[in-house]
């Protein structure tokens, strides 16, 4: 038995111990989320990742402002031709401002393209397809057109399993039996048949009461991926529900708005965040596989999807024209493997338990 | 000055297999500075009936069925959510028994600790961070206050539960129900952990409800026993006279199962025969009465209420209110007396 006396630290008097607080300008705190970005910091291949996808998002959102050729201007006199070395001809050709119809802010974009970089374009740097179309700008307007895509179906996918999966957590008993249920039956259908079905329906039609083709392609795609959210969301917010430190914070007398949003969520958002990194390559293979069948983003519009459907027509048992096969893989892959890295080291750094974290400070 | 009382409380709940009678006509008195302790073996319902004390029993499947926890002269069972969550952590505070899984896995301990100060006394966050340091240094933690950043897995099981005990004590409650706090931890740190709840005790004037299945911690803190079995009370005293004179034949084979190094050689460790009741299928008599060796055809009858005891029960000198729920009681008085048996530590320790 160890008598009080023999740790002093107990009869500490409190001024000491508050000018030692003070001195240690302690108020910091730091929170799972800034714990959480300087751990990603430190990891090597997750910032190769992030940079690398930074990189793409900005090309893809300054896109009209880059000095590309038109991605649709057709020249259908010529074979597709090879990639030529960055100083042959850039400017050979003068600059047709030829796009589909763009919204607004595009259409500023691309005039004030015009107006910094005049007739002035880039040469085919990465060859051109079986329609004389330049094949780099094409990848840059077809990468902004699958990022878009797939950000907003992973949004979709979030949204709505969130919403339901936790809602189905908390609730529980027969409400949470019945959701699921329903969930099962979703996920027993061939999903993918289910879209090509919906899609099929709204045909080639321009709206469908009142919303776009693209809209409902959009939902349809992130409507094949909130089951899985909805599943992993439920299954965390059940087992944080019975969790002891929940138990412990109602009884210090914590709300319960208090313990969703301090206990529940921050857990679940960490699985949700890792779960979307990883959700959003898929999205994106599946646009590409139902443009590639015709029912997704349409011509003249481009996405990754689409080249890949040019290179597969343009292709003979005569000639591989290499290039139109290359860099679209390269473009998808890249991308593909970038979030995949850096999923996973999310995964590995909003767990505090994972090896490598620092010293206390 | 009494702090809470509970007065016949029974708890049940509903699973699957059928109704199980957790506990039942449950009573308690806790004083102020006192230390009331709960003892009995798994399932006996002591840590229900902690629980149901703050209304954490979950419902479903639990249901209180009768019964009134009057703290500040108001009965919590009925009182509105918002009330008893003023009372939880401020004036009520619980400690549980495994330190890990009662600590959010991914959040630093400061900002858990904090959180009864947001909660209850709207400190903001750096008050409520200088509090908490101040309070981990008072449990005994070294550098508390970078102990705040740390989380939950990077401190040692008897680390943890200072700091859970430190949470609890923030608000400086009246009541601290610590529930088998020290039973996830090893013996050198369980006897740490008490003398830090009896120093903040006489510091702070808290009362404890000690829950425990261990004679020999309680023992060491407890002012009176409360020995449960089966969802019952079945034997009230003052801690020396219980383990001087138990008055309950189960109270007796506890005692006699807890090993003493000192007289080891001499002693067999004595089990209780068999085991406890199925709680799903209640008996209509005595609950003990399978596994007691002083049984008579009255016991499986009908149930013995629990009753108290004459001061003078022929040779036996009792002092203070005595109450046990055994037909024989005082044979099991008289012929039982435990001279050497009072456990290490209470003696020397008061």
């Amino acid at each position: 038995m160890k008598p009080a006396a023999a740790s002093p630290r107990w009869d500490l008097p409190s001024a000491p111990l508050e000018a030692l607080l003070a001195k240690h300008g302690s108020e910091k705190g730091s929170s799972l989320w800034t714990q959480a970005w300087t751990r990603l910091r430190r990891d090597r291949a997750a910032r190769w990742a992030m940079w690398f996808l930074s990189l793409v998002g900005a090309i893809s959102l300054l896109a009209p402002l880059l000095p590309l050729p038109s991605p649709v201007a057709m020249h259908v006199d010529r074979e597709p031709s090879a990639p030529q070395a960055p100083w042959v001809a850039p400017g050979a050709q003068k600059f047709e401002r030829q796009y589909w119809p763009l919204s607004a802010l595009d259409r500023q974009l691309v005039g004030l393209r015009q107006t910094l970089f005049q007739e002035w374009q880039t040469g085919p740097l990465l060859g051109s397809d079986a329609k004389g179309r330049d094949l780099l700008s094409r990848l840059v307007w077809g990468g902004r057109t699958s990022l878009a895509v797939a950000l907003a179906a992973a949004l979709t996918s979030l949204i709505l399993g969130v919403v339901y999966g936790g809602l189905a957590g908390l609730l529980g008993g027969w409400a949470d039996r019945i959701m699921m249920r329903i969930v099962d039956g979703l996920y027993a259908l061939p999903f993918t048949f289910v879209v090509i079905f919906v899609l099929g329906l709204v045909g080639s039609s321009k709206s469908v009461a009142g919303v776009g083709r693209e809209v409902v392609f959009l939902l349809a795609i992130g409507a094949l991926y909130w089951l899985s959210m909805a599943r992993v969301v439920r299954g965390q917010v059940l087992s944080l529900k019975r969790a002891e430190f929940v138990l412990v914070a109602r009884a210090q007398g914590a709300g319960p708005l208090r313990i969703l949003f301090t206990h529940m969520i921050p857990n679940v958002l960490a699985v949700v965040v890792v779960y979307l990194t990883l959700t959003i390559p898929s999205v994106m293979l599946s646009e590409a596989f139902l443009s590639f069948l015709g029912l997704g983003i349409e011509p003249p519009k481009v996405s990754w999807g689409l080249i890949a459907v040019d290179a597969i027509e343009a292709a003979s048992p005569l000639r591989v024209y290499w290039w139109l096969i290359v860099f679209p893989s390269l473009a998808i892959g890249s991308v593909l493997l970038a979030l995949n890295v850096l999923g996973d080291s999310l995964r590995d750094a909003l767990d505090p338990r994972a090896p490598g974290r620092a010293a206390q400070p | 000055m009494k702090v809470l009382e509970v007065k016949n409380l029974r708890v049940r709940f509903d699973t699957p297999r059928g109704r199980l009678q957790a506990i039942d006509e449950f009573s308690l008195e806790l004083e102020a500075g006192q230390t009331v302790a709960l003892v009995g073996e798994s399932g006996s319902g002591k840590s229900v009936a902690g629980q149901a004390i703050l209304g954490l029993i979950p419902r479903p499947p639990g249901v209180i069925e009768t019964g009134e926890v009057i703290f500040g002269g108001q009965n919590l069972l009925v009182a509105p959510a918002e009330q008893l969550r003023r009372v939880r952590g401020k004036q009520i505070a619980i400690v549980f028994q495994d330190p890990l899984s009662a600590l959010h896995p991914l959040l630093p301990i400061g900002l858990q600790m904090s959180e009864v100060l947001e909660v209850h006394e709207g400190l903001s966050r750096r008050e409520a961070r200088r509090r908490c340091a101040r309070a981990l240094g008072e449990v005994g933690l070294s550098d508390p206050e970078q102990r705040l950043d740390a989380y939950p897995h990077e401190l040692s099981g008897g680390m943890r539960q200072r700091a859970l005990i430190a949470m609890a004590l923030l608000c400086n409650p009246k009541v601290l129900i610590a529930d088998e706090p020290t039973t996830a931890l090893d013996v050198t740190v369980q006897v740490q952990i008490l003398d830090l709840l009896r120093r903040l005790q006489e510091q702070h004037g808290t009362a404890i409800l000690f829950v425990s299945h261990d004679l020999g911690l309680v023992a060491r803190i407890a002012d009176r026993v409360q020995v449960m079995y089966a969802g019952r009370v079945v034997e009230v005293a003052d801690a020396p006279d219980l383990y001087r004179r138990p008055m309950h034949p189960y109270t007796l084979g506890l005692l006699a199962s807890v090993p003493k190094l000192s007289r080891a050689r001499e002693l067999r460790l004595l089990p209780i025969p068999g085991a406890p009741p199925d709680p799903l299928e209640p008996l209509s008599g005595c609950a003990f009465a399978p596994r007691c060796t002083f049984v008579q055809k009255r016991c499986v009858e009908e149930r013995p209420p629990l009753a108290a005891i004459a001061r003078n029960v022929s040779d036996v000198v009792l002092v203070g209110g005595r109450r046990s729920a055994c037909f024989e009681r005082e044979r099991v008085g008289r012929t039982v007396e435990l001279p050497g048996s009072l456990p290490a530590g209470r003696q020397d320790a008061r």
